[in-house]
C-alpha cells in the first residue's frame, strides 16, 4: 500500500522546478506589434490582481477570490492567439482569462466588490465572471464541468458553421474529475473545435497533484487515452503560450479536433485569499518566483531592442487604469435592491407561480 | 385527428419543432439509431439526419455540458436522459450550471434548451430506475418543470418547452408510454405553467400528476358512485406553478389532497399543500391530505410496487374517510 | 377525554345566556348532538345540543343562573376511543396518513368548525351554535351555512330550529282561464322574489340620485383599454372604475357598509368591503361579491368582476361567492335606463345603481375656470339607503365622494 502521505511529511514532497533559460525564445517568430500586445496584458493582469490582493486587505473584497498571479503568461498567450469571435471558458481563477479577451478592468474589479456597475451587477462574483460580448462565456467555479459546456459551445459553432474556437481552461486537479474524461472522450468523438487549456500550477488546493495522480503530466499523460497528442508547454513563458495556443487554434479551426495543452506554471500566492501556501517547499516557490512571466518577457523585449522607456510606459499607463478603474469601482452604487429578484427567468423575473 | 401511443407523441412534438426551427437538435444515449430505448424519438434519425439527432457515449454530463453550450450559443437543444434517476450523476449540470448561469451572469446568456427523461415507476425496474425525481427540480430556483399525462399534453407542452427561452425539465412518464390517446392533427403548441381540470367536482379537489391523474380520474369514479363529486386537476407544471387554478378549485371544493408518486417527504404536494395553507386556509372545510408513495426506495417486485405506489383504490378510500369525518 | 359545554354564543350582539333548564341529569347517558340543556337569552329560548357523547359527569352552571358567553355549563365524559385505539393506516396510504385521523376525530367532538364554516358564517352574519350541522357528526359544512343565510335565518336565529308554526295558512293556488297557463317559478325565480319582497318589508327604504360627468373616465378608458388587453389581458370595463370610486366612499363612510342588526335596534360594522355586483343571467339576476373589493386595485377589481361575472353566466360560480356581500353595485344602465331605484339586498344599507352613460350639452367649467357648452358623458347615479341607519346626508356625502372621484379621473398610477 501507498498513502499520499506515508513517505514523506505533509509539504515535504518532491519539489519541481522551472526551467532556467529565459532566452530560448527569443528568435520564435511573434511580431514586435503582438509581443507588445503581450506584455500590456501582462502588466494589466498582474497590477490588477495585486490591486485585488491590496483591496482585500482593506476588506473592500468580500468572500473568496483566487488569484493567478504567476500564471498570467498562459491567459495572455491564448488571448492574444484567439480571434475576437473566438469563446473563453474560464476557471474561477478566472480574472485574467477574462482580462486576456479585453474586458474593461472597471467592470471586473467592481464585480468583485459587489457594485452595480460589476460585470454582472454584482450577481456572479469572482468566480463567474462572464462578458459575452467579449466571448467570455463565463467562469465556472465547479470543477470540470465546464470542460463539458465548453463542448456545447464547440459543438455549436461547428454546427453553425461559425468558425468559432472555443478555449477551454482548467487546472491540474480536474484532470482527476470524472467531468474531464467524460468531456475529453466527447469532444474527440465529434471532433470538435475546441482546445483544452490545463493550467498545471502544481498544486491541487492545498495538496502536491504529483501525490494524487497516477501519472506525472496529469493532463498530457491523459491524452493518448482520447487519441490526442500529448503537449506540454512552458506556462510562464509567454512566447511559448503564444504559440502553441496558435498552433492548437489552427488545428482545431481547420476542423481536425480538439487539442489538449498541458502548461506548467506555479502561483506566486496562495490557492485562495485564506491561504498562505505553506505547504509548499520554499525552495521550489523562489525558483518559480524568480521564473516570473513579466520579468521573463520584459528581459525579452529589452534583449529585443524595445526602449526601457516604451515599456515603462506601458506599465504607467497600465498602473493609471488600474488605479481609475479602483476609483470607479469603489464609487460604484451597490446593486439595487430589485436586482435579486430579477434575470432568473428569460422574462427578466424570477416568478415560480401565476 | 389521430390516435397515438405517449412514446409517439413524444417524437412528434419533437419532430413538429426540429421542421419548424432548424436550431433544434437532438442529443442523447440511443435516440438516433435506436430510435430511444423507449423508443421516444423513433423517425427523428430518418428525417432530420446524423447533423441534427446524435448518439452520445453514457456521459451524462457530457450530454447535458453539450446541451447547455450549444443553447448559450443559439441552438435550441432537447437532450434526453435516458432514466430519471440518471440525474444524480449529472445533476451538477443541472442545478450548478443550467439553473444558475443566467442569474449569475445578470442576464448575459440565455439557456433554452429541454432536458426530457423517463421518469417514475410501476413498471417493476427497482429502486434505480423508478424514480419520479420531479421535485428534485422543483426545489431549484431557474429550472422550469413539466410532466404531460397525455400524449396530447406531451406533444403541447414538447412544443411549448422547445420554444421556451428558459431550460426546461420534461419528465415523461415511463408507466404512460404506451397509453394511447387522441391527438389533434397539425401543429400542437400549449402553454408552460398551466394547470388543467380534467375532471370538474364540488365536494373534493385531487391534485395529481403524470402517472397519478389517470388514477386520480379513476378515484374520482369510484367516488361519484358513492355520492362525492371530486375534481381532478392534473396540475402539469411543477414551475411554474399554476396556483391560480388550483387555490381556484380549493375554494370552489373547500378539501385539497394530492397525489403524488415521490416518497413522502418534500413531494411535489408539500408544496402545494403549504401554499393553500396559507392563501386558502378559509376556504379550507377540513385537513389538507396527501397521498404519496411512502418514504422509502421502490421495490423492484410487481406486488410490492403495486402495494406502494398510491393506486386509484386508496385514493377513493382516503377521500371518502377525509370526507367523512 | 373530557369535553366541556359551554354557553354559545347566540348572535352577534348577545353576551350572555340564563340556563333554563337541565334536560339531562348528572350520570345520564348522552349521545352526540341530543339536547341538553334550555338556555333563554334577552331574544332567544333555545336548547342546546351535546357537543359529544358520553356521561354527564358535572354540573356547573345551575337553572336560573345568568352566565356570559364561552363559560362552562358542564362537562361530559367522551365515550370516544383514546386516538392510540385507531386502527392502523395501511402503509400504501402513505406514511403521513397515520397521523391525521386521530387529532381530527377528536376534533370532531369538539365541535370546532372548519376555516371555511367560520368564515361563510362570519362573513353573513351566521350563528354557528345554533345551526344543526348536515355532515358527519353533526358537523356543520359550508352548505349549512349558505343556506341558513339564503333564507336568512340569521335575523331570527331561533327560527333555524323552530317547527313551522302549526295551522299556517295553505299558499293560495290559482286556477288558470282559457289563454292563461300557470308555470312553477324557478327556483332562482323563487328565491330571488322572497329576497326581493324580505328587502321591501324589512327596512325602510329611498332612493337618491345625482349626476356624474364621466368624460374623464371615458376617456382614460379609450386610451388604456387597448394596451391593457394586449399586455395584461384585462378588460378594462367603466364598471371598474365605478366599483373602485364606490369602494373608496364606502372607506371613507363605513355606515353604508355596515348592516342593521337582527333586533333592528344595533348596527353591525363590517370591516371590509365586500362588494356585490349585480349580474344578469339566462336564470335571473344573481349577484356575486367580491371579498375585500377594498384591498383592490382598479385592475384587480376590473379582473374580480370580470371573472365573477363569466362565472356567474356559465354556472361556474360556488354558493359561497353569491352571499357576504356588505353592499352592492349594480349597473341599471346596461340596457339604456338613465337610472332605477334599485331595492337593497337584505342585511346591507346601500346599493348603487349605474345609469346609462349618454353624451349631452353640458355646462363644463375648464380648468381655468372658464364656462363652455361642452359634449360630455353623463350618467346617474342612484344610491338606495336603508333609512333605519342612514340619513339624507349621508347618502348624499357619499354619492358626492363617488361623483369627485370620478370626475378628477385620476386613475392613471392605478393603469401604470
Amino acid at each position: 500500500m501507498r498513502l499520499p502521505l506515508s513517505d514523506h511529511e505533509y509539504g515535504a514532497h518532491g519539489v519541481v522546478l522551472p526551467p532556467t533559460d529565459q532566452t530560448r525564445h527569443d528568435d520564435a517568430p511573434v511580431p514586435i506589434e503582438t509581443r507588445l500586445g503581450i506584455y500590456r496584458k501582462l502588466q494589466e493582469m498582474r497590477q490588477f490582481e495585486k490591486r485585488a490582493y491590496d483591496l482585500f486587505m482593506r476588506q473592500l473584497v468580500k468572500g473568496t477570490s483566487h488569484l493567478s498571479l504567476g500564471m498570467e503568461a498562459i491567459s495572455a498567450g491564448f488571448g492574444a492567439a484567439m480571434h475576437q469571435h473566438d469563446l473563453t471558458f474560464a476557471t474561477y481563477r478566472g480574472h485574467a482569462h477574462t482580462l486576456a479577451r479585453g474586458v474593461p478592468m472597471t467592470p471586473v474589479l467592481a464585480e468583485l466588490l459587489g457594485r452595480a456597475n460589476g460585470l454582472m451587477g454584482g450577481k456572479g462574483g469572482s468566480m463567474h465572471l462572464t462578458s459575452v460580448e467579449h466571448g467570455v462565456l463565463g467562469s465556472y467555479a465547479i470543477i470540470g464541468a465546464h470542460l463539458t459546456i465548453a463542448n456545447g459551445a464547440a459543438w455549436s459553432a461547428q454546427y453553425r458553421g461559425s468558425g468559432q474556437v472555443t478555449v477551454c481552461f482548467f487546472g491540474d486537479g480536474t484532470t482527476n474529475i470524472g467531468a474531464f474524461h467524460e468531456a475529453l472522450n466527447y469532444a474527440a468523438v465529434y471532433k470538435l473545435p475546441i482546445v483544452f487549456v490545463c493550467e498545471n500550477n502544481l498544486y491541487m488546493e492545498y495538496t502536491s497533484i504529483a501525490d494524487i495522480t497516477a501519472v506525472p503530466h496529469p493532463a498530457a499523460d491523459r491524452a493518448a487515452a482520447y487519441g490526442l497528442e500529448p503537449v506540454i508547454v512552458d506556462g510562464n513563458d509567454a512566447d511559448e503560450t503564444y504559440l502553441a495556443a496558435a498552433s492548437a487554434i489552427e488545428r482545431a479551426r481547420r476542423g481536425d479536433g480538439p487539442s489538449l495543452v498541458e502548461a506548467l506554471t506555479y502561483r506566486h500566492g496562495g490557492h485562495s485569499r485564506a491561504d498562505p501556501g505553506k505547504y509548499r517547499p520554499q525552495d521550489e516557490v523562489e525558483a518559480w518566483k524568480a521564473y516570473d512571466p513579466i520579468a521573463i518577457y520584459r528581459g525579452r523585449l529589452e534583449r529585443l531592442g524595445v526602449d526601457r522607456a516604451e515599456l515603462d510606459l506601458i506599465d504607467k499607463e497600465v498602473a493609471e487604469a488600474v488605479d481609475l478603474a479602483t476609483d470607479e469601482a469603489i464609487a460604484g452604487e451597490l446593486p439595487p435592491p430589485e436586482s435579486a429578484f430579477t434575470d432568473l427567468w428569460a422574462d427578466g423575473g424570477s416568478s415560480w407561480r401565476n | 385527428m389521430a390516435e397515438l401511443t405517449y412514446r409517439d407523441a413524444v417524437a412528434r412534438g419533437i419532430a413538429q419543432e426540429m421542421r419548424r426551427d432548424e436550431r433544434v437538435v437532438m442529443i442523447g444515449e440511443d435516440v438516433a439509431g435506436a430510435g430511444g430505448v423507449f423508443k421516444t424519438t423513433v423517425g427523428l434519425l430518418d428525417e432530420f439526419g446524423p447533423r441534427r439527432v446524435i448518439d452520445t457515449p453514457i456521459s451524462e454530463q457530457a450530454i447535458l455540458g453539450a446541451a447547455m453550450g450549444a443553447a448559450m450559443t443559439g441552438l435550441r437543444p432537447v437532450a434526453e436522459i435516458m432514466f430519471s434517476d440518471f440525474f444524480a450523476v449529472c445533476w451538477d449540470i443541472v442545478v450548478n450550471e443550467i439553473a444558475k448561469t443566467r442569474y449569475m451572469t445578470g442576464g448575459q446568456v440565455t439557456i433554452p434548451l429541454v432536458i426530457k427523461t423517463g421518469n417514475g415507476g410501476s413498471l417493476r425496474f427497482g429502486a434505480q430506475h423508478s424514480q419520479a425525481v420531479e421535485n428534485w427540480a422543483m426545489a431549484v430556483p431557474g429550472l422550469k418543470v413539466v410532466t404531460p399525462s397525455t400524449p396530447r399534453d406531451v406533444v403541447g407542452l414538447m412544443a411549448a418547452a422547445v420554444r421556451s427561452d428558459d431550460p426546461v425539465l420534461f419528465f415523461e412518464h415511463k408507466g404512460l408510454y404506451a397509453m394511447k390517446g387522441e391527438v389533434p392533427d397539425g401543429e400542437i403548441v400549449d402553454e408552460l405553467g398551466t394547470a388543467v381540470v380534467r375532471r370538474p367536482g364540488t365536494d373534493a379537489t385531487i391534485l395529481s400528476l403524470g402517472l397519478t391523474v389517470k388514477r386520480a380520474l379513476d378515484a374520482a369514479d369510484q367516488l361519484a358512485e358513492r355520492g362525492i363529486q371530486a375534481e381532478v386537476v392534473d396540475v402539469r407544471s411543477l414551475v411554474p406553478l399554476d396556483t391560480r387554478t388550483i387555490l381556484a378549485s380549493v375554494a370552489k371544493t373547500g378539501r385539497l389532497f394530492t397525489v403524488e408518486e415521490n416518497p413522502r417527504l418534500l413531494g411535489w404536494g408539500a408544496e402545494i399543500a403549504s401554499i393553500a395553507a396559507e392563501e386558502a386556509f378559509w376556504d379550507l372545510d377540513g385537513p389538507i391530505q396527501r397521498i404519496t408513495t411512502p418514504h422509502i426506495p421502490l421495490p423492484a417486485a410487481d406486488s410490492l410496487e403495486d402495494l406502494v405506489l398510491p393506486s386509484a383504490d386508496v385514493v377513493a378510500t382516503t377521500v371518502e374517510k377525509a370526507l367523512q369525518s | 377525554m373530557n369535553i366541556d359545554v359551554t354557553m354559545p354564543q347566540l348572535g352577534e350582539t348577545v353576551a350572555e345566556g340564563t340556563v333554563a333548564r337541565w334536560l339531562k341529569r348528572v350520570g345520564d347517558q348522552v349521545a352526540d348532538q341530543e339536547p341538553l340543556l334550555e338556555i333563554a337569552t334577552d331574544k332567544v329560548d333555545t336548547e342546546v345540543p351535546s357537543p359529544g357523547a358520553g356521561t354527564l359527569i358535572e354540573i356547573v352552571i345551575a337553572e336560573d343562573t345568568t352566565v356570559s358567553v364561552g363559560t362552562v355549563l358542564a362537562v361530559i365524559g367522551s365515550t370516544a376511543p383514546a386516538p392510540v385505539a385507531l386502527p392502523p393506516i395501511p402503509v400504501a396510504v402513505g406514511g403521513g396518513g397515520a397521523a391525521a385521523p386521530g387529532p381530527a376525530a377528536s376534533r370532531r367532538h369538539r365541535h370546532v368548525h372548519s376555516p371555511r364554516v367560520r368564515r361563510l358564517a362570519a362573513e353573513n352574519g351566521v350563528a354557528l351554535t345554533l345551526l344543526h350541522g348536515t355532515g358527519p357528526g353533526g358537523r356543520v359544512t359550508p352548505r349549512d351555512v349558505a343556506s341558513a343565510a339564503a333564507a336568512h335565518q340569521q335575523p331570527e336565529p331561533v327560527a333555524a330550529v323552530a317547527a313551522p308554526p302549526v295551522g299556517a295558512a295553505p299558499a293560495p293556488t290559482y286556477t288558470p282561464t282559457a289563454g292563461e297557463r300557470v308555470e312553477p317559478m324557478s327556483p332562482l325565480r323563487t328565491v330571488i322574489a322572497d329576497r326581493m319582497m324580505q328587502s321591501l318589508h324589512t327596512s325602510a327604504q329611498l332612493t337618491t340620485v345625482v349626476e356624474v360627468d364621466v368624460t374623464a373616465v371615458v376617456a382614460l378608458r379609450r386610451v388604456a383599454a387597448p394596451e391593457l388587453a394586449q399586455r395584461l389581458g384585462v378588460r378594462l370595463t367603466l364598471t371598474a372604475f365605478f366599483a373602485k370610486a364606490a369602494v373608496e366612499a364606502l372607506r371613507t363612510l363605513p355606515l353604508l357598509n355596515a348592516s342593521v342588526g337582527p333586533d333592528g335596534r344595533s348596527v353591525i360594522h363590517h370591516d371590509a368591503q365586500h362588494l356585490g355586483v349585480a349580474v344578469d343571467t339566462e336564470r335571473g339576476l344573481l349577484v356575486p361579491v367580491v371579498r375585500d373589493a377594498g384591498d383592490l386595485s382598479l385592475l384587480g377589481l376590473c379582473r374580480r368582476i370580470e371573472d365573477l361575472a363569466d362565472r356567474t353566466r356559465t354556472g361556474g360560480i360556488a354558493p359561497d361567492e353569491l352571499v357576504g356581500g356588505t353592499f352592492t353595485l349594480t349597473n341599471t344602465g346596461s340596457r339604456g335606463a338613465l337610472f332605477d331605484t334599485p331595492i337593497l339586498v337584505p342585511g346591507q344599507v346601500g346599493i348603487l345603481g349605474t345609469g346609462a352613460v349618454v353624451e349631452r350639452p353640458a355646462v363644463w367649467r375648464q380648468p381655468d375656470g372658464e364656462r363652455l357648452i361642452a359634449i360630455r358623458s353623463l350618467a346617474h347615479f342612484a344610491l338606495t339607503y336603508d333609512h333605519r341607519l342612514v340619513d339624507g346626508a349621508d347618502a348624499a356625502r357619499f354619492l358626492t365622494a363617488v361623483k369627485r372621484r370620478l370626475e378628477a379621473g385620476q386613475f392613471q398610477h392605478e393603469l401604470a
